[in-house]
């Protein structure tokens, strides 16, 4: 998965405390950031993605990490 | 529905110079269409003049308007369209607090106040169906004599049992779902044996939860006694035919508007999402009828075509053409100017845009009549939490509603209301969800689990009473037309001015305290609140309320028995020029409780009839 992707949706799973399986298995994950890229001033979605990176330890998830991730990028 | 291939382009503002049409009709909404189908159908030759682009009416057109609905982060009702500054509407968001003797011009409509109206109309192919709520109500009966019964503005020049057959035909045309026995309440009554054309749509968990919770609850008004009860109300999506329809024929719902074979929009998915536009349109648009006008093959449309002005004929006051403004693109202010010519002609542009057009083109009558007595439903909001989760963010937006004070005495003191039980919650009073979440999450610094679970808990309780007020005809409330201002091809914009009459704040101050009886029964806790800085602020006998605005524009052009009160005849046909039909909630003289559309409907086909005899 892409870094940027990845960023987003582990942003997104601690915001809305649904994990990144159900986030992935949606299927609208790359349309969601690239409607947020679209919406926003340019440098913002930047921003919060750098916010995400900035989070303590146990709230920022390694999206990549997970089984069912792991599985996705494989294929 | 097909819209035959090429339909929207089949001629040119330069062949159109060079015929003379039996109607050319201004403005392709639901009046319109109406007329131009009845007209076309009977072999007559019609031309429509469209300011939109059209490009709604494909369903890759409709398609791309839903989608830029969907992207657009602050919606407003106009949010599919683009925007066209050469056919300009006003939107809601337009709407700002107005300063005694300063007009608010910074949107298309110049306001002089006092009130500030954020109603809006929409100028694209299908008009203001292509944002409509679809409800479909008729008028009760006493709302055609309101003089009589009530001693209140004037008796309609038609009544109820003289307009029964066209709202059969109207209904049958929209495609409405409706149960008769749900719908027979205040005197409404129903040809013998009549079955809509689909089985009503069922009320959604909220409106059953509020029906359950104020079962057995009476108000009195007028020392009369009324119970209150929860009804569906009839709504002009695609049901389930009832097989009864039509003497046993049935009926079969027509789906969405494309220039090929679909099967989309033959059901109502429930989507909650469904105004303004329905995802599948199975919710009516004029599209659909100006498709079947199409079929004919004796209907020509000009888009990108503006009226400009009516020209009439100095010896005989027939109007001799209509002049119109072609413009090339939405981006260029170029355009060429061009006449429609015909032997009769159909202003059907709204009860803003027909005055409008009037008076720029020195069409007054001798009353003063032109662009007077402006009509909306008032509505006043009143919203709460209910105890238990109630699903609210499921069904149409709005499946049923408090019917039961459209009618009775006190109408001669003040105004009835028809209450609607919305289904998206707060979103019209506080802009819900998006008021909660940045509640939960700047003010309660929520996230994660907690804030989905508080969001949810909400969202799925919030109940919103919208109370759709009557407005009485008021001389004073007007639309006129001023060369100060102009939109970009030059043509005058609409000037309104308007007050909200005591009589229907009477209405919104009872609605008020029968709102919080309604939450005391329900044991909803009332988050009501009307904030003084807002635009559609009204104190009303020491207390404040706020006022929206209905998009029910009526009564500019309003018909009555003699040239000496009114501008329109009972056809709909101007009193100082017989070729020419004024025609939509323009002519109405006074709109009830009940969503007009249905009611413009029936008396376009009514219309369609005389102009046939017209012809002939």
């Amino acid at each position: 998965m892409q870094p940027r992707l990845n960023q987003f949706v582990g942003r997104s799973a601690v915001l809305t405390g649904f994990s990144t399986v159900d986030l992935l298995g949606t299927a609208v994950a790359e349309l969601y950031l690239s409607t947020l890229e679209t919406q926003l001033p340019a440098g913002v979605t930047d921003d919060l993605l750098r916010v995400y990176a900035t989070l303590p330890e146990g709230l920022a998830i390694k999206t990549a990490e997970h089984p069912m991730t792991a599985l996705k990028v494989r294929a | 529905m097909i819209l035959p291939e090429g339909s929207m382009s089949r001629t040119s503002a330069e062949a159109v110079d060079q015929e003379i049409y039996d109607v050319v009709i201004v403005g392709s909404g639901i009046s319109g269409a109406i007329i131009a189908k009845e007209l076309s159908s009977a072999g007559k030759r019609v031309l429509i003049l469209e300011a939109g682009t059209g490009a709604e009416l494909t369903l890759s057109g409709y398609q791309q308007d839903l989608l830029r609905f969907y992207a657009t982060p602050d919606r407003d009702n106009q949010a599919p369209y683009a925007v066209n500054s050469n056919a300009p509407m006003p939107r809601s968001s337009d709407a700002r607090k107005i300063e005694p003797g300063v007009p608010l011009t910074s949107g298309y409509l110049v306001q002089n106040g006092p009130f500030a109206s954020d109603t809006t109309y929409t100028r694209v192919a299908g008009g203001t169906t292509m944002h409509w709520e679809a409800k479909t109500p008729r008028f009760l009966p006493e709302d055609f004599k309101m003089r009589s019964n009530f001693g209140q503005s004037e008796d309609w020049p038609v009544d109820y049992d003289e307009l029964e057959p066209y709202y059969q035909l109207a209904e049958r045309e929209i495609g409405v779902s409706a149960n008769v026995e749900d719908q027979e309440y205040l005197g409404l009554k129903f040809a013998e044996n009549y079955v809509f054309p689909m089985k009503g749509l069922p009320l959604s968990y909220l409106d059953q939860q509020v029906a359950k919770g104020i079962t057995g609850t009476s108000v009195t008004l007028d020392d009369q006694s009324y119970d209150l009860n929860v009804r569906p109300f009839p709504q002009g999506r695609n049901g389930i035919p009832n097989p009864k329809y039509n003497g046993g024929k049935g009926y079969t719902p027509v789906g969405a508007v494309s220039t090929s074979q679909i099967e989309m929009g033959g059901r109502c998915q429930g989507n909650n999402n469904c105004v303004p536009l329905c995802p599948v349109q199975a919710k009516f648009h004029a599209g659909k009828t100006l498709a079947k006008a199409v079929q004919t093959g004796h209907v020509d449309i000009v888009t990108q075509s503006v009226a400009a002005k009516v020209i009439l004929d100095n010896f005989n006051g027939r109007v001799s053409g209509i002049e119109y403004k072609k413009y090339q693109d939405t981006t260029s202010s170029n355009y060429t100017i061009h006449t429609a010519r015909g032997r009769l002609f159909v202003l059907s542009a709204n009860a803003i845009e027909n005055p409008r057009l009037m008076l720029a083109s020195g069409l007054q009558m001798e009353n003063g009549l032109v662009g007077c007595n402006l009509m909306d439903h008032a509505y006043l909001l009143n919203w709460a939490l209910m105890p238990e989760v109630c699903g609210t963010g499921r069904g149409t937006n709005c499946t049923g509603g408090i019917v039961d004070l459209r009618g009775g005495s006190f109408r001669s003191k003040q105004a009835a209301f028809a209450v609607d039980i919305h289904n998206d919650g707060w979103g019209w009073a506080t802009g819900s969800p998006i008021y909660d979440l940045n509640l939960l999450v700047d003010d309660q610094n929520k996230f994660g689990k907690t804030l989905r679970r508080d969001l949810s808990s909400r969202l799925t309780r919030q109940l919103l009473l919208a109370f759709m007020i009557e407005v009485l005809p008021t001389r004073s409330n007007c639309v006129s037309v001023d060369p100060k201002y102009t939109d970009r091809l030059g043509n005058m914009r609409p000037v309104i001015s308007y007050t909200v009459p005591d009589y229907s704040m009477r209405g919104a101050a009872y609605a008020r305290q029968f709102a919080q009886t309604v939450f005391q029964r329900l044991g909803a806790e009332d988050h009501t609140h009307y904030d003084p800085s807002d635009y559609g602020y009204i104190t009303y006998e020491g207390q404040g309320y706020i006022i929206r605005g209905g998009n029910h524009l009526a009564g500019t052009h309003i018909m009555g028995e003699n040239p000496e009160n009114s501008v329109v005849n009972n056809h709909q046909r101007s009193w100082n020029h017989e070729n020419l039909y004024v025609v939509g909630g323009g002519s109405m003289p006074s709109i009830g409780t009940a969503n007009i559309t249905l009611t413009i409907t029936a008396l376009c086909i009514r219309s369609a009839r005389e102009m046939i005899k017209q012809l002939a």
